[in-house]
């Protein structure tokens, strides 16, 4: 009689269309920035076995290969491909090693936003009326204020630190991910399986955590991964304006930032890759949102 | 008499990885000028297929891989997308299901029809306003200089379903193909738009088409009909004569599972041929069974006692009291169901039936009044340990049995969740047990118990929330339209299990349904609603056969009749 397309079938298969993904990488786009970011990630995970140097053992650091270009032999022989900064590090060493704060930074700040935003979200949906009004209006004026600024103020009142990065982070990203669950999960609500549920007599928490929260993450799928390049970004920022993370512990945005003073005297390296590097991962990142998203949207499949 | 639109040997084929679909199989049909030809058949039929193929709009990956659409003699269905175009409108108008979407919100239907009349005739200036009036004229609309101004929003559905036939109507064409034209209206507008269908037709010689499960509809206004079942045309003949005397089996046990208003029947006659036929039925043993465990106390109390029952929404919202302005949906309403008994609800969309629902099983909070479920008031204090017990013993069976499972359980879990919450079987195994019985028992089988809803139809759905409702052992069940989204014959099935459950069970049921007939089957009382307020109570056999309040026998006069087959051809 009324014949209706399986909508909430197909968010079922979420992570089916995730195996989908890798197993038939048809896309070029796909492909590439699968590939490239396995490598990122792997690079990231076992940086102490790739990185040619230490970068913060100051015992192989020698001042005399400072600002040494690309390519150029290093004074124990070995070649420094990316060049070295101003204090004698290697660029390569410290991209790798950069790589494992950013991702660290950014991974972490998203899975603790994409908490606290499913069960902000969660609540505002499911008890709707003034909860709802309260909770929202709280994600708005949160999302009324800049990001950067937010985060600058922040940090500015916590200091430097790995930790407080992380801090600022969730508090400027919680609100995306409440905001999206909330919108995800109010459709949800108002079906009949949550009023089945009641009718139940099951209680209020069950009904959330059993009921709405299964069928409403998969928004959050591509969400959750454009914020984490997104937090990258925000992050190599802060680092670039000297609030972020401590130059012992150097991220991406702390090496572009570092590389700075000399990029007029012509020691582009030291600037350049790591900026390289960042580009190359939000931008791979990036690409992967958008498949996920096309894969995950019926209207895009063909 | 020649033939206005003739289709031979017509298949439909829908291409994909896992091999080639055919929606449509073989299909040979005709219209004659002035003819109202039926097409009906249940759901994945490919009757809608056959409408969207005659006019080239089938959606892709579909398309014609055989037969021919001869169209005034002429084969249309080889030319391309610019020629059709000018076929489309001009020469074949189209009435689809829903005329809120069909129809543009953000343009006033005077210029929806001006553009459809510049665009298929010939007419300019003047002329085009004329005309338009003129369509509003013939599709019955009041006033039609001034609606010419209106916004579809600003129309009531039918109104907006006549302002669509005006647009098919625009382009004078030959040929009408309506979808489902009355599906998405109640019944007493569904008559005046079938009756504007046939003046129509007689009128400008039009050859209409109509696509409808309803065979009902069939019976008021097509001269000659086609049965589909799975893609084929099964059985064409006179309306008359395919309703009284079918030939084909299909075409048998889909009449016979359409409800009747005049007599009623035990049960279904049972309707072999199509799909679900033959599942079997388990019965269980109550007394020595989990089910019949909860201590039945043989109360005096009525099921439902329901006094001065009055709820209000607000429908605009403000910060002062006197500028909120409230719908009342249910007004003043008492009536009582007594243990064992089967109620019925009945009235058209908004009389508010489902709200009385809710407001039983506690979705919603009761304004004033009084609803007593065997002696206990659960109207007031909702957190009362005894009024959770008291809700407890009322379980609901939703209307769409595409959204009223939780799509990322499994079926044993979604039956096990109220016996697992209330520990009421001794361990996870015998309650996996007692999902596997429910499941016999409404004639799912335990094979079902691993499998996801998406896997089912939706007359298997409903099978599972009914086994989702008992497993809480309910005292009273409310079915809230429960078969109105499913096809007649798996209908049938689910009224025969409901019916069932009842006396093995005992069950007491609450019925809320817009379909008279079906009413009429299943309940011993009723009360016909209207506006939020219970117009009149009696027995079903007293209301169907001497109704009393005038509302009630507006009501009745507007089911179609299978009896009046025929008297259309009578008069012609």
């Amino acid at each position: 009689m009324i014949e209706k397309e399986g909508a909430s079938d197909k968010s079922l298969l979420t992570f089916f269309y995730l195996k989908v993904l890798f197993a038939n990488l048809s896309n070029p786009m796909a492909f590439i920035s699968v590939i490239l970011l396995t490598l990122i990630v792997g690079c990231a995970i076992f940086a102490p076995f790739i990185a040619p140097t230490d970068p913060y053992d100051l015992s192989v650091v020698s001042i005399l290969d400072g600002r040494l270009a690309p390519g150029e032999e290093m004074f124990d022989g070995t070649i420094a491909w990316m060049g070295m900064d101003g204090a004698g590090r290697d660029v390569l060493s410290a991209i790798i090693y950069g790589l494992r704060t950013s991702l660290i930074v950014a991974i972490s700040s998203a899975l603790i936003a994409l908490s606290i935003g499913i069960f902000i979200g969660l609540i505002a949906a499911f008890y709707g009326g003034k909860v709802d009004s309260f909770l929202m209006r709280i994600v708005d004026i949160q999302l009324s204020f800049p990001a950067i600024l937010v985060a600058l103020v922040l940090l500015a009142l916590l200091g430097k630190g790995v930790d407080k990065v992380i801090i600022a982070l969730v508090v400027v990203q919680w609100a995306v991910y409440a905001r999206t669950v909330r919108a995800a999960a109010t459709v949800e609500r108002h079906k009949e399986y949550i009023e089945a549920a009641s009718c139940l007599g099951l209680s209020n928490s069950r009904i959330i955590w059993k009921h709405l929260l299964p069928n409403s993450i998969s928004p959050l799928i591509v969400l959750a991964t454009l914020q984490t390049a997104h937090s990258i970004s925000i992050e190599a920022t802060l680092s670039f304006l000297g609030v972020g993370v401590p130059i012992t512990e150097p991220s991406l945005g702390s090496l572009i930032s570092n590389g700075f003073d000399f990029i007029l005297s012509g020691a582009y390296w030291i600037t350049f890759f790591p900026g390289v590097m960042l580009l190359a991962t939000v931008a791979s990142i990036n690409i992967l949102g958008d498949q996920i998203r096309t894969i995950l949207n019926p209207r895009f499949t063909e | 008499m020649n033939e206005l639109l003739e289709i031979v040997g017509l298949d439909v084929s829908f291409p994909s990885q896992r091999g080639t679909t055919y929606a449509v199989r073989d299909v040979s049909i005709n219209v004659k000028p002035g003819e109202v030809l039926g097409v009906v058949g249940e759901s994945g039929a490919g009757k809608s297929t056959i409408g969207n193929a005659v006019i080239n709009l089938l959606e892709p990956p579909g398309k014609i891989t055989n037969g021919k659409v001869l169209f005034q003699g002429k084969n249309i269905s080889s030319l391309d997308d610019k020629e059709m175009r000018n076929i489309r409108g001009q020469k074949i108008g189209m009435i689809f299901q829903d005329p809120l979407t069909s129809l543009n919100p953000l343009m006033t239907i005077g210029a929806q029809l001006l553009e459809t009349i510049t665009k298929t005739t010939k007419l300019v200036g003047d002329a085009v306003f004329k005309k338009a009036i003129e369509l509003l004229e013939a599709v019955g609309i009041e006033q039609p200089e001034v609606r010419f101004f209106a916004y579809p929003h600003e129309f009531s559905g039918g109104m907006r379903q006549r302002v669509v036939i005006a647009l098919a109507l625009a382009g004078d064409p030959d040929l009408v193909i309506a979808d489902e034209p009355t599906t998405a209206l109640d019944v007493s507008i569904q008559e005046q738009i079938l009756e504007l269908i046939r003046v129509l037709c007689r009128e400008r010689k039009l050859g209409v088409i109509i696509i409808t499960h309803d065979i009902g509809v069939i019976a008021n206004i097509a001269d000659r009909v086609a049965v589909m079942y799975d893609g084929s045309v099964v059985e064409t003949g006179k309306v008359h004569q395919i309703l009284t005397a079918p030939k084909h089996q299909y075409t048998k046990s889909l009449i016979a599972a359409v409800p009747r208003g005049d007599i009623k029947f035990k049960r279904f006659k049972s309707v072999d041929y199509i799909e679900g036929g033959k599942q079997s039925y388990k019965s269980i043993d109550v007394d020595q069974h989990w089910l019949g465990e909860k201590v039945r106390k043989n109360s005096t109390d009525k099921a439902i006692f329901i006094e001065g029952l009055n709820k209000e929404f607000v429908i605009k919202k403000a910060v002062f009291e006197r500028n909120r302005v409230y719908l009342k949906a249910v007004k003043d309403v008492s009536f009582s169901v007594e243990e064992g008994e089967s109620f019925g609800l009945v009235g058209e969309s908004g009389s508010g039936k489902s709200t009385i629902a809710r407001l039983i099983v506690g979705l919603s909070k009761v304004d004033r009044g009084s609803i007593k479920i065997f002696g206990q008031d659960v109207a007031n204090k909702r957190k009362d340990q005894k009024v959770i017990a008291a809700q407890g013993d009322v379980q609901m069976i939703f209307q769409d049995p595409y959204s009223s499972l939780n799509a990322r359980m499994r079926v044993q879990d979604i039956i096990a969740e109220p016996i697992r919450y209330y520990q009421t079987a001794s361990s996870d195994s015998e309650a996996l047990q007692i999902v596997g019985d429910l499941l016999d028992h409404v004639g799912l089988g335990s094979t079902a118990m691993l499998k996801y809803p998406h896997e089912f139809s939706g007359g298997q759905r409903q099978r599972i929330s009914i086994a989702r409702a008992l497993a809480s052992r309910p005292k009273i069940l409310i079915c809230d339209e429960p078969t109105s989204a499913l096809d007649v014959s798996v209908q049938a099935h689910i009224l025969n299990l409901l019916k069932d459950l009842q006396d093995e069970l005992r069950l007491t049921m609450l019925f809320i349904s817009h379909d008279l007939p079906v009413i009429r089957q299943m309940c011993d009382r009723v009360a016909v609603m209207r506006h939020g307020a219970i117009c009149e109570i009696a027995t079903t056999d007293n209301l169907f056969d001497a109704p009393n309040h005038e509302y009630s026998k507006h009501l009745l006069n507007l089911i179609p009749r299978m009896e009046s087959v025929g008297k259309k051809e009578l008069i012609s």
